[in-house]
């Protein structure tokens, strides 16, 4: 409302063809403002000018300006910094295509395609919101499988907030394993009673904080075209060790979400760093082959992310005994924050 | 907010512009609320026209308070005429083809007359997705099955489908892809929809009205009704629950074998499974309890399973249109 705000004043002192054209973009959280020929320029180059302004929460109509964000292209090779009124300058080449806005704790904008001719002047202005957006630590499921029938407890403390379980997870869940079958363990008024079949053990919830993790502009992981992912999914989580069932429920889980945009941006966070980034879990009795895997990923309209990618070593697991596997994943939805 | 939105609509409309490239307009306006000392102390009286963007009229809509207490039809110029009762405080605009309107408060006031106008959406807009049907087969011998589905648009599937999928079911209940050789525990497609429609006989809808809260326990037992085993139950229930309990109220119509096929896609399996049975959940998220038509409860009959036995579950969430009768 906000923005309609600004967008009604600017309509109101600017020809009706602009405005209709800002329209289409309102959703969009940023405007350009005038893209126009300058022979001051130098040839195939393009400057890019504008002002970053918060939503004005007053709902007077005042422009408030914000300092300090950042304004580059996806490459990061050129950067721009926002002054005390909220006023950037950046120098592009007629070649770059794509332009972000990124402030911490703001809203990040991408701008994934626009036409930066040569020796011309375009004046965007970015409109960012909070960045409440909590995460979405999706559908992880556990699978357990003995082939001698056992009781087992399992706990889990996740950081997050737990938004679905299924059995209902009341401080614990206890169950039975007879092969791939999980039964609920209930206790009724007259001893134990036999609870629901499950086929795994579905959690879900909501957490504020999740990174790729960065070190001197590389990560560990991958850049995939989404043309390839049904090949990529098979191959990691055929090299890390899970079956059929648990591929075939990951894959129709993961795929649909990911093709949406041509590439994607994939990092596993596997065992420990599953336990430290989202949630820890206790099993008793002990499993004697456990597998945690969890995907952390990032739809992008370019590959180009300003990051050196190191294919991350993907490793399997030997199944025996009393063996558990759990997955899950998130969709981040903004570029990775290099440091 | 609302009276700026209508200037800048007023504004864009004057030149030219349809309403459509507007993205965000109110779907309806007080246009006017004034004193009538003709109208009977206690009543309201309540006028004004329903169109579809960009400006026809709908004619037959309805308008009513929640309780249907009063009620009047749309005209051909979609003009209506509503009585109210001064306790009266919410009313709704309601076409099966359109869509519904609420009105949650306002205070028709004694002796008044007021003017509002609803503006529906085009029934071409919705984009609906019919989400993750899956198909399970099982036989108690190995069987080499052909299935061919007849979907518009199929956005993604798994194993990938070419013109069929060739498979082979195996002992434990899984199914082998004839072309990889790899096992699957089903098979999986999901498409595209714009035609989507809650069934009625006579206007009257067949379905449910839950108290998300309670969502899990419906679905276990609405589930368990139709003969789905607790493999199956589990996935869809996982699938589902979580996309319903964001909001606080859901409303539920399942379409079972023949709907499905007639509504959502056809199959066709060589050989002919001895025993079938598919189940596609519609359903609209809803912030209060109220449905908009007349339903009475769903009811459900079960299946046996017998030789080959296929079973396929989807859903698709979609809002209160009912189809054409």
């Amino acid at each position: 409302m906000n923005h309609l705000f600004l967008l009604s004043l600017a309509i109101c002192s600017s020809p009706f063809v602009r405005a209709a054209k800002r329209i289409d973009v309102l959703s969009q959280n940023y405007v350009i403002i005038s893209d126009e020929f300058s022979a001051d320029i130098a040839v195939g180059k393009c400057l890019v000018v504008g002002q970053i302004i918060e939503p004005d929460y007053t709902g007077e109509g005042q422009i408030i300006p914000l300092s300090g964000g950042l304004v580059a292209t996806l490459d990061r090779k050129k950067t721009a910094t926002s002054n005390a009124e909220g006023k950037y300058s950046l120098l592009l080449d007629s070649k770059d295509t794509s332009l972000f806005f990124y402030k911490s704790g703001k809203e990040e904008i991408v701008i994934w395609k626009y036409n930066f001719r040569s020796q011309h002047k375009v004046t965007i202005n970015f409109y960012p919101g909070i960045n409440s957006s909590m995460i979405m630590v999706d559908k992880p499921v556990i699978y357990m499988y003995s082939d001698e029938k056992i009781n087992a407890e399992i706990t889990f403390t996740c950081k997050g907030n737990l938004t679905f379980t299924y059995p209902e997870y009341n401080e614990k869940w206890e169950v039975t394993i007879d092969q791939n079958i999980i039964t609920e363990n209930k206790s009724g008024p007259n001893g134990p009673l036999r609870g629901k079949n499950y086929p795994y053990l579905f959690w879900e919830a909501q957490q504020e904080e999740l990174e790729f993790e960065i070190q001197n502009q590389t990560m560990n992981g991958f850049l995939i075209s989404t043309d390839s992912v049904i090949n990529f999914l098979e191959n990691s989580l055929t090299a890390l060790g899970l079956n059929s069932t648990e591929q075939t429920d990951f894959i129709t889980f993961w795929a649909p979400r990911m093709i949406v945009k041509p590439f994607a941006l994939v990092h596993f966070l596997i065992g420990d760093d599953y336990a430290k980034n989202i949630s820890e879990l206790n099993i008793t009795p002990t499993p004697d082959a456990l597998r945690r895997v969890f995907m952390v990923f990032t739809p992008l309209e370019t590959n180009q992310v300003g990051l050196t990618i190191k294919s991350q070593e993907l490793k399997s697991f030997e199944r025996f005994g009393f063996t558990v596997v759990e997955w899950g994943g998130s969709e981040l939805n903004h570029l990775p924050q290099i440091p | 907010m609302n009276r700026l939105l209508f200037i800048l609509i007023l504004s864009l409309s004057l030149q030219g512009l349809s309403y459509e490239s507007y993205p965000s307009r109110d779907p309806y306006t007080i246009i006017s609320d004034s004193v009538d000392t003709s109208l009977q102390p206690g009543t309201c009286l309540v006028f004004g026209t329903a169109v579809v963007q960009p400006n026809y009229p709908i004619q037959n809509g309805t308008v009513a308070t929640m309780n249907r207490s009063s009620s009047a039809f749309t005209d051909s110029k979609g003009n209506y005429s509503l009585m109210l009762n001064e306790n009266d405080s919410a009313i709704f605009f309601y076409h099966p083809e359109y869509g519904e309107i609420v009105i949650w408060k306002y205070d028709f006031k004694s002796q008044h007359r007021v003017h509002i106008n609803f503006y529906a959406r085009s029934k071409y807009e919705e984009h609906q997705m019919v989400k993750k049907p899956v198909i399970y087969l099982y036989s108690d011998s190995e069987m080499n099955v052909e299935l061919t589905l007849t979907h518009p648009k199929m956005t993604f599937t798994y194993p990938v489908y070419e013109d069929g999928w060739k498979v082979k079911t195996l002992a434990d209940g899984s199914i082998q892809n004839r072309a990889d050789q790899k096992n699957y525990p089903y098979l999986f497609w999901e498409g595209e929809s714009t035609s989507l429609r809650y069934l009625s006989e006579n206007n009257v809808v067949k379905g449910q009205l839950i108290k998300t809260d309670e969502i899990v326990t419906y679905l276990e037992s609405a589930l368990t009704a139709m003969g789905l085993n607790r493999k199956e139950q589990t996935d869809f229930i996982t699938f589902w629950a979580p996309a319903i309990i964001k909001s606080p109220y859901v409303f539920i119509q399942f379409l079972v074998d023949e709907e499905y096929d007639n509504q959502i896609a056809e199959l066709t399996v060589t050989p002919k499974p001895e025993s079938r049975r598919r189940i596609f959940m519609q359903y609209t998220l809803l912030e209060s309890a109220f449905v908009p038509f007349e339903f009475v409860l769903q009811e459900f009959s079960t299946f046996e399973r017998t030789g080959l036995t296929l079973v396929e579950w989807g859903g698709s969430e979609i809002s209160f249109r009912l189809e054409a009768n």
